[in-house]
């Protein structure tokens, strides 16, 4: 599954994508992944699966082929 | 008599006639004269759009000038707003300029928007954004948003034709954001951003083609992909007149020094969160349980919150206003400064 990061969470991540190996995946083992390796929680993104924001407080199955997007307000202008 | 000079765009079958004489009957209110404005407005008062209102507090500064193209290095100093509607106007005489220098706050948001068609945020902070929304929907006015993030930048259409707000894209604010004074902006960006804008601007007074309403899209000007993100959207009952009062209620700060001994330092920063502070009448609970502590927070003395770097001390503020507290104030110095002041003091 390919997660891609917008924004300062790619920054903090360092990277602007990456291919999730993880079996049996939900949106929450997804996100204890992220606060796990980056130290993220879920107050610092929203997440969109297939270029649709999701509500964080349903537990979501995710497919092999969904693409995951955590993204972020922008400040700047 | 429509002026000459829009012949090439009147020549288009999207505009005509007619969509000119929409462009020269709209009014557009700017919010901020920066980075996003300095794109945005020469091109809608190219286009002529008949009324544009620029509100900015804000003065030039040599650091502006790479992406604020409007301004010269004889402008350091001068009101961005008042500089920008004065050059505009001798480029386009026949375009209505109105200059507020001033910052948009919850006490003139309001009376504002109601003299425009169409609100475009070209601010640089979350906090604002938030208050450009709420005014806009109490307005019932469209609003156009931009933001960006060094090589990225993200556009939407709020609140027209009954289709979702900003707090639909971005129910909470996050708890750290930078700003492209802290993070670093390249000026073609936050052009290109501000060319989305105008254009979605033309594009809803026009009534032609499809507006970015109920989605956001996200342009990485470093691979040039665009990607657009649908949301739900919700109406906010909870946005009224009096909770935008109490939201947008100007902020009482005071300094350490002005403090009374009897009053109380509230730390609203989570209890691992350093440096430990040692101050009389002190007392620590997160922003995240304020609402279901309030009792241990006296409702007789002054109340001095203060937190890691201001933010949250003004949700704080927010909280206890709105739960009927009076002597509220956030205090100037942050944690660390507090921590300072009184490892001299000992």
């Amino acid at each position: 599954m390919r997660i891609t990061y917008f924004g300062e969470i790619a920054d903090i991540t360092g990277k602007s994508t990456e291919e999730l190996m993880i079996k049996g995946e939900t949106l929450h083992e997804v996100i204890s992944y992220l606060s796990s390796t980056y130290n993220l929680t879920s107050n610092d993104f929203y997440v969109a699966i297939n270029h649709k924001l999701v509500a964080m407080d349903k537990d979501i199955h995710l497919n092999e082929n969904d693409e995951v997007a955590l993204l972020s307000p922008f400040a700047g202008g | 008599m429509l002026d000459s000079r829009y012949t090439r765009q009147m020549t288009l079958p999207q505009v005509g006639e007619s969509g000119q004489e929409k462009l020269a009957q709209a009014r557009v209110l700017i919010v901020g004269a920066g980075g996003l404005g300095n794109a945005v407005l020469p091109y809608l008062a190219s286009s002529g759009i008949g009324t544009l209102g620029v509100i900015d507090g804000d003065e030039v500064s040599l650091c502006n000038l790479h992406r604020q193209v409007l301004f010269s290095e004889s402008d350091i100093a001068l009101s961005k707003s008042e500089t920008a509607c004065k050059k505009l106007s001798i480029q386009f005489p026949a375009i209505e300029f109105k200059s507020y220098s001033e910052f948009l706050t919850g006490q003139n948001a309001l009376a504002l928007f109601r003299n425009y068609d169409l609100i475009l945020d070209a601010t640089d902070a979350i906090e604002a954004r938030y208050l450009i929304n709420d005014a806009s929907i109490l307005t019932n006015k469209p609003f156009v948003h931009a933001s960006v993030y060094r090589f990225q930048f993200q556009v939407a259409v709020f609140n027209a034709h009954q289709s979702g707000s900003y707090r639909c894209l971005y129910p909470l604010s996050p708890t750290n954001s930078q700003t492209c004074a802290e993070a670093g902006v390249m000026p073609t960006t936050v052009a290109m951003a501000g060319l989305y804008q105008a254009n979605e601007v033309l594009k809803y007074f026009l009534e032609i083609g499809q507006l970015l309403t109920n989605e956001m899209l996200l342009v990485d000007t470093l691979t040039n992909r665009q990607t657009h993100f649908a949301y739900d959207t919700q109406h906010h009952d909870f946005i009224t007149p009096s909770f935008f009062a109490l939201t947008y209620a100007p902020i009482e700060k005071i300094r350490l020094e002005q403090t009374k001994q009897i009053g109380i330092f509230l730390d609203v920063r989570n209890d691992e969160e350093l440096p430990f502070i040692t101050l009389e009448n002190y007392l620590r609970i997160p922003l995240a349980s304020l609402t279901i502590q309030l009792s241990l927070v006296p409702r007789n003395k002054e109340i001095y919150i203060f937190c890691q770097s201001g933010n949250r001390s003004i949700d704080a503020h927010h909280i206890l206003i709105e739960n009927g507290y009076t002597n509220v104030y956030c205090l100037h110095e942050t944690a660390a400064q507090i921590n300072q002041v009184n490892s001299q003091i000992s």
